[in-house]
């Protein structure tokens, strides 16, 4: 599959902090590639470094298999994007907004193309009032209807879904989803475990400028044990103990158990309770996505 | 051509650059009004030492010299008027946000600084285009024509009525280039900050340092004036003598052209390899 963006051993350092090191990675044509990593990690350098804002110490970016640095201009009109905060002119009304950044496309008929948008990402109806009257969300989703409006083949979105409300998020993942559908690439940074988890089907995870891990979700995760939590009665533990649960046992704290299982075995350890008689009070476990990343990272984060 | 017309729009849809248009209209407003009431007062006092040599006829208080009075204030505040708009193009799309969405579009770099800069130019021009109005439409109105004796410190100068419009219009012309002169550092100092404060205020300082240097009579400041911008942005008051020296006016013209060719190169370039982080 053609790679759409290639990073090659790229670095960026902000005087003596480096943001992004040696960083490689791949995107390929129709992935919805999620870009996880904490606060702080470079995502949004990266991003910016894709999107000709800030320049590479060293390495090399290829967009569509060009090389950015020379090919800037045209790539460009192949790209659509959403880098950090929604930022507009406020004085000015969502419409008009997005007529300037059409015009500086060269997107063709204009009026019918912002209404397509518009539609898309749920604004008819407010295009005409001045944008420092939105509020976030609304921004938000103005944000992404300029990254739409010259229809690109790659969409580079940074933390989109921050500051939306549950419908907002709900809305704005269906509509990535659609537009994967479309044959868009999508290649989205995220702190969100979440997110991503739900999403993505390809993803990188950045820690301190480098790459830890990339691929497919799926691949990443299918091989990953679960950290279950049980809360059962003090009694258990000594039956658990004589049994083969043993070997899964991690830790014991009073009444709460832990132990690391695949996903298949827990209606198993359930079984093995209810039929000894031990009352299970709750089971829950961690998120693959999140304990993988924990793993990596030793960096904790609230999906 | 579309980068242009969008900066253009961008700039006059700015309650921010109405200002200007709104203190050229009361300071010129309050200068012909003070002049057409105790104008007379004050000629006598200026004439007060020729009084027994020259006798002069007519109606000296009108409309020309109310004009020619009110372009005087090109010096004093015009610049700050032109650097508040100037020093806001780049630093104040870089404070709020909006310059990342034009630094990812497919225009280059050093279109937007040209665009912006061409933009600021345009607004110089209808600034000084506005306090031509507000001087000789509004002279005329409340003094009525003739002709226009020009106060000068070393000699007593009159010219005729029928010989000012295409002064004045001239003139015009030439604050516009020392304005734009201003505008371009502004631009280049908006390029280097990422709030619209400081290049307003670092262009201000400049203008009023190169001023002070230009007035001392120091050996050494006076052989540096003649190539600041500054000594050459009153190069329109030569055309309200009988006769122009055309020789001081090329070079002037020469001095602010190359100083806006010079600040401009220097923005695109600081431009095209700026982090844009904000």
């Amino acid at each position: 599959m053609e790679a759409i963006v290639s990073l090659q051993s790229v670095r960026k350092a902000f005087g003596r902090i480096v943001a992004v090191d040696e960083l490689s990675f791949e995107v390929l044509r129709g992935d919805l590639f999620g870009f996880l990593g904490p606060n702080g990690s470079g995502k949004s350098t990266t991003l910016r470094l894709l999107t000709g804002l800030v320049r590479a110490d060293a390495g090399r970016i290829f967009l569509f298999g060009s090389e950015l640095s020379l090919h800037r201009q045209n790539l460009m009109r192949r790209i659509g994007c959403l880098i950090e905060r929604p930022d507009f002119y406020g004085y000015l009304s969502g419409r008009r907004n997005l007529e300037i950044l059409a015009r500086l496309s060269g997107v063709d008929n204009t009026h019918a193309r912002i209404r397509e948008v518009l539609e898309l990402v749920g604004l008819k109806g407010r295009e005409n009032d001045l944008v420092k009257t939105y509020s976030h969300g609304m921004k938000q989703r103005l944000g992404i209807a300029q990254a739409l409006l010259h229809r690109p083949e790659l969409l580079i979105l940074d933390e989109p879904t921050v500051g939306l409300d549950p419908q907002g998020l709900h809305d704005i993942r269906q509509l990535l989803r659609q537009l994967a559908q479309q044959g868009i690439t999508i290649l989205l940074s995220s702190h969100l475990l979440s997110e991503v988890e739900q999403i993505a089907t390809r993803m990188a995870i950045i820690h301190q400028g480098k790459l830890l891990a990339q691929g497919s979700v799926a691949e990443l995760l299918s091989a990953r044990e679960l950290v279950v939590k049980v809360e059962t009665d003090a009694q258990a533990l000594a039956t658990l103990q004589q049994s083969r649960w043993q070997q899964s046992l991690i830790a014991a704290n009073g009444m709460e158990l832990q132990f690391q299982l695949s996903r298949q075995q827990i209606p198993e350890l359930a079984a093995f309770l209810h039929q000894h008689q031990h009352p299970i009070y709750r089971i829950t476990y961690q998120r693959p996505l999140e304990e993988y990343f924990l793993r990596l990272t030793g960096t904790n984060l609230s999906a | 051509m579309t980068l242009i017309r969008i900066e253009l729009s961008k700039v006059f849809s700015r309650p921010r650059s109405y200002i200007g248009f709104v203190v050229i209209a009361v300071i010129g407003a309050i200068l012909l009004t003070g002049l057409s009431i105790d104008g007379q007062q004050y000629i006598q006092l200026l004439l007060q030492q020729l009084e027994h040599y020259v006798v002069i006829r007519g109606k000296i208080i009108n409309g020309s010299l109310g004009a020619w009075i009110v372009l005087q204030t090109l010096i004093v505040h015009m610049p700050l008027l032109t650097a508040l708009v100037a020093g806001d193009l780049i630093s104040g799309e870089a404070a709020s946000g909006t310059l990342r969405l034009l630094a990812t579009r497919p225009p280059s770099r050093r279109a937007i600084v040209h665009s912006k800069f061409i933009a600021a130019a345009c607004y110089s021009a209808a600034l000084v285009g506005w306090l031509g109005i507000v001087a000789w439409g509004g002279g005329w109105l409340l003094m009525g024509s003739g002709d226009l004796l020009v106060l000068s410190t070393d000699r007593l100068i009159i010219l005729p009525a029928h010989d000012l419009w295409w002064r004045f219009a001239l003139a015009l012309v030439l604050a516009t280039l020392a304005l734009t002169t201003v505008s371009a550092l502004a631009l280049w100092f908006s390029v280097m900050a990422e709030n619209s404060v400081g290049p307003i205020v670092a262009t201000i300082s400049v203008v009023v340092l190169f001023t002070i240097i230009g007035t001392m009579e120091f050996p050494l400041f006076q052989r540096i004036s003649p190539v600041l911008f500054t000594t050459h942005m009153a190069v329109w008051r030569e055309l309200f003598y009988p006769e122009l020296e055309f020789k001081r006016i090329v070079i002037s013209v020469a001095v602010l052209l190359g100083h806006i060719a010079v600040f401009i190169a220097l923005a695109t370039y600081l431009f095209s390899r700026k982090d844009i982080l904000t």
